[in-house]
């Protein structure tokens, strides 16, 4: 493959680029993933010229020069292949992820394993205080006695 | 103006919601033949130059998010 053939190639018109990505190396969830995140900047249509093929048009909102609508293009291309990682992350990890949630929701030993490290805390001796200092909710007999009449 | 949505692209439903969304700034009936939507336009008097690129525009948006709702359910 040639330097420019690894290029995207693309077509400038007005205000418009449009250039065409095949869905076997851009799933259709990863080409509607960057539109979603390009409608708000641009005008975003798609079409279908062939089989396999989607033509993705982008159209500024208002007059811009051709390098702006360039660097759309380039931009849009490096969205595609971000949300391709994604929706092949996505799919290698589906069943982890279904496990992971099963696990949580369905394993019955979330309460024990709670009561477990509740246990260990009391159980733990705890450390004696370097400094010494009483602390008067430690020694109830030592608080002053309350003089009559007194509530 | 017609603007045509290949059918494996864009959902008949977020086509309708488009439609109903633009309502106030231009009039449009859809159509459906074998492989697209036609979207036959009619721009309401003083509407923005780019309202047909909009209701495209929103058409796509309103496909994407009900594709993502489909796939969470």
């Amino acid at each position: 493959m040639s330097l420019m053939e690894a290029e995207l190639t693309y077509e400038l018109d007005d205000r418009r680029v449009s250039f065409v990505v095949d869905e076997e190396l851009y799933p259709r969830d990863a080409i509607y993933g960057a539109a979603y995140l390009f409608v708000d900047r641009c005008w975003v249509f798609l079409d279908k010229p062939a089989d396999r093929k989607v033509s993705i048009r982008l159209k500024a909102k208002t007059p811009v020069e051709a390098a702006v609508l360039e660097a759309l293009a380039g931009e849009f291309a490096n969205e595609l292949l971000n949300q391709v990682c994604r929706v092949r992350i996505a799919e290698s990890t589906s069943k982890l992820r279904e496990y992971t949630l099963a696990r949580a929701f369905f394993a019955d030993d979330t309460r024990s394993s709670i009561d477990q490290l509740l246990a260990e805390l009391d159980a733990e001796e705890l450390a004696e205080e370097p400094l010494e200092i009483p602390v008067p909710w430690e020694t109830p007999a030592a608080a002053p006695a309350k003089a009559e009449g007194e509530p | 103006m017609t603007i045509r949505f290949p059918r494996s692209l864009y959902r008949r439903e977020a086509l309708d919601a488009a439609v109903a969304a633009y309502a106030g700034l231009l009039a449009a009936e859809v159509s459906t033949s074998d492989d697209a939507f036609t979207a036959t336009i009619r721009a309401a008097e003083g509407a923005p130059a780019d309202v047909a690129d909009a209701f495209a525009n929103h058409a796509l948006f309103e496909t994407i998010v009900r594709e993502r709702q489909e796939a969470a359910a």
